[in-house]
């Protein structure tokens, strides 16, 4: 797998991901796929989620199978095998605006440096691409933007909030103006 | 129309410089061909049989003069001096070269243009009624929505990578003119009991290769809550809409495949589901939106028709393309003023660069510096005084884009066909050349009437050959170019799909056969029956004997 980014820059995996087969490990920081969750017993699993545990997810899981149980890991890892499909945008975003999810998630698999920066709007908080790309297409990709149309997940500058401040200042002002006037 | 802020302005400059970017890791191969295609499709990008095609936007079809006289400088500067005005409201340019794009971007940006969403599985070009804001049968004005719209689907995180294409069409009139039950969503403004504006919403039409009347979803959307209804359709499609095959990845396919009602309320949910109030329009808003479509001012009646009645007596040419081509306004002294794009041996929509800058400065001194765009590819200016209605028309004259044939047999709709896309089995402009054969006098072509040709070069029904009165959709047998006839199909209010006629024709019996269907018409019509009312009154019947001959008329 290529290297890890966090928003703020390149970081090393603190996450081991093993296969079905292998044993889990207690105090680890292990993920399991969501298959092999499911099939768990049920005191098994109220040990693991005391303990810490991720979840791997495919690209195109149902939110309604797997919001609700969203909260019971600390990372959800979204696996994608094909950028163009963009079912995991709304995954992500429900998890954040739906289920109230705060753990951290990641892409991983293939997706562009390109997608990144909707990734982030709809919820991911870590990336980790297929194939190799140029440290700089990431930092620019995620720098490109100041400000969007759509309310998203990062809070970040939105154009309808600034507009509004912009009418609300202008209305104050003019107010001002006609009081000294 | 719509003014940018500097909000607009440095999305679009910051889009342009993504672009730009992105075509030099094409070019420099970081990017391969598989990852560069939906990067360069959402910004209108194609590549096509002989050269790249870049579609760029125009927002409901509304354009400045400024506007124009920039694509007119395009189509100079980096293509062959022409471009193409599309049957949804955008205009593309067949000749640009891939290295010339980013600065044909920027050079649209100087403008407040781009090509923003114009392709690709995301949120399309909003289009709506070319008659927004001027037309006598409106209830109220879709721009204001459109623009809110537009603003909306522009780089939204969430439905940049949909199944499939997905487009939205707005209508404030009684008359549809925007074929707003032949769109992934159709929006029409309507108000309830108590005279609140709201939406109509349809949902899942669509024409291609499984044409389809959009489904009724709900009869009224309060207006505040346009964006957030929007996301949570999109955001059902967008999860549930099949991804396996993209000639059933359209909404129409879900909306049928689950029944409207059932995805009805998957929409209703997921809406009640969603935070709505972040999305909400507040009073002010809308109030801002609708600030930026003001009417122009408007002179007294008797002085906006002065001398207007006798330049009509007096002039037989003028009163022909008067009748043919303007349009009752809703305000008196005015008309609306068609520019056609149906020229004898010109290609339906293509306009050159000395046309487009004739056509901005009449805009800017005759109708409030305004153009639009048409679904049937044409040009209109809203507002045009009927005392200046005679300098006009000869103008348009000098530019060949006078031909008295708005809506008429030779007003065709075509997709570019066999000689531009990859895609098209058989001929599509070549055959619309011969259509304006059929007729041999203005006179023939003004008693046949409202007659809407439609061409498609093949099944992906760009020329919505499903909806053409007359559609001519073409096929193609054992590598040879035949066409197949539908008749009766309308996307007006009450849209209607074209029934079959019978077996394909042949390329070279296409205009023949054109010809036999008017022969019929003009047999069996009543006095002033429209092409459309007798072909739904008498039937495919007689014009299936017309074309095939008796033994075929069972």
């Amino acid at each position: 797998m290529g290297r890890q980014w966090r928003l703020d820059g390149p970081v090393s995996d603190s996450w081991s991901h093993p296969d079905d087969e292998e044993d889990l490990v207690a105090g680890q920081s292990q993920t399991v796929t969501w298959s092999r969750w499911t099939g768990l017993p049920e005191d098994e699993r109220n040990r693991l989620k005391w303990q810490g545990i991720g979840v791997r997810v495919p690209q195109d899981i149902s939110i309604e199978e797997f919001g609700s149980s969203a909260t019971a890991f600390e990372i959800i890892v979204v696996r994608i095998e094909a950028f163009e499909d963009g079912r995991h945008f709304s995954l992500v975003r429900q998890l954040r605006d739906r289920f109230a999810y705060q753990g951290t998630i990641r892409a991983s698999g293939s997706l562009l440096p390109d997608q990144l920066e909707q990734a982030r709007r709809c919820g991911y908080d870590e990336f980790e691409l297929a194939g190799t790309h140029h440290a700089q297409d990431i930092t620019d990709a995620l720098a490109r933007y100041t400000a969007y149309y759509q309310p998203d997940v990062t809070g970040r500058s939105r154009i309808r909030a600034a507009r509004r401040g912009l009418a609300e200042e202008k209305v104050a002002r003019d107010g001002n103006a006609s009081a000294a006037g | 129309m719509y003014q940018y802020d500097r909000f607009d302005r440095e999305l679009v400059e910051a889009r342009v410089r993504e672009f730009d970017a992105q075509t030099r890791r094409y070019i420099a191969g970081e990017l391969t061909e598989e990852q560069f295609k939906p990067l360069r499709l959402m910004n209108g990008l194609y590549f096509q049989r002989q050269a790249p095609m870049l579609r760029v936007a125009v927002p409901y079809g509304l354009m400045s003069s400024k506007q124009v006289e920039m694509l007119a400088y395009i189509a100079e500067t980096y293509d062959r001096g022409y471009g193409h005005f599309t049957t949804r409201q955008n205009i593309q340019y067949n000749w640009p070269k891939l290295e010339s794009v980013p600065d044909i971007l920027r050079d649209l940006a100087r403008v407040d243009m781009h090509a923003i969403q114009t392709s690709g599985n995301c949120i399309r070009n909003v289009t709506s009624d070319h008659l927004a804001g001027v037309a006598a049968d409106e209830l109220a004005d879709p721009r204001p929505y459109c623009e809110l719209l537009r603003q909306w689907a522009t780089l939204h995180p969430e439905f940049a990578y949909l199944p499939r294409k997905f487009k939205i069409a707005v209508s404030g009139a009684v008359r549809d003119r925007a074929a707003t039950e032949v769109h992934d969503i159709g929006l029409n403004l309507t108000t309830d009991a108590d005279g609140r504006l709201g939406f109509q919403v349809l949902v899942g039409g669509g024409l291609g290769r499984t044409p389809m009347i959009g489904k009724l979803i709900r009869s009224f959307l309060p207006e505040r809550d346009l964006l957030s209804y929007m996301e949570a359709i999109l955001r059902v499609y967008n999860q549930l809409g099949r991804r396996d095959n993209k000639y059933k990845a359209r909404i129409k396919i879900l909306v049928q495949s689950l029944g409207a009602e059932k995805f009805a309320e998957l929409v209703e949910a997921q809406w009640q589901a969603l935070n709505q109030s972040d999305l909400r329009l507040s009073r002010q808003e809308i109030i801002a939106a609708k600030s930026h479509f003001p009417a122009p001012a408007y002179l007294a009646e008797n002085e906006a028709s002065e001398g207007f009645g006798d330049w009509l007596r007096a002039d037989q040419a003028f009163a022909r393309w008067y009748r043919n081509n303007t349009r009752t306004h809703r305000v008196a002294g005015y008309r609306i003023a068609f520019i056609s794009l149906k020229a004898r041996d010109w290609a339906p929509g293509d306009i050159t660069a000395t046309q487009l800058r004739a056509v901005a400065g009449l805009a800017r001194r005759y109708s409030a510096d305004e153009l639009r765009s048409t679904h049937g590819q044409n040009l209109v200016l809203a507002d045009v005084a009927k005392r200046d209605l005679y300098a006009v028309w000869q103008q348009l004259q000098q530019h060949d884009l006078a031909t008295p044939n708005i809506n008429t047999l030779t007003d065709v709709i075509s997709c570019p066909g066999l000689e531009f896309c990859s895609l098209a089995n058989a001929e599509a402009i070549p055959v619309a050349k011969e259509i304006h054969g059929l007729v041999r006098s203005y006179e023939e072509l003004e008693d046949l009437g409202d007659i809407r040709v439609k061409i498609s070069g093949c099944m992906n029904a760009c020329g919505h050959h499903h909806v053409g009165h007359i559609g001519i959709l073409g096929v193609d047998k054992k590598g040879e170019q035949w066409y197949q006839l539908t008749l009766g199909g309308t996307a007006e209010k009450h849209a209607a799909l074209g029934k079959r006629l019978g077996p394909a024709v042949p390329r070279h019996g296409i205009a023949a056969a054109v010809r036999a269907l008017l022969d019929v018409y003009l047999d069996e019509r009543l006095a002033e029956e429209p092409f459309l009312d007798t072909v739904r009154r008498v039937g495919v019947g007689p014009f299936k004997e017309g074309v095939y001959g008796q033994a075929m008329a069972a």
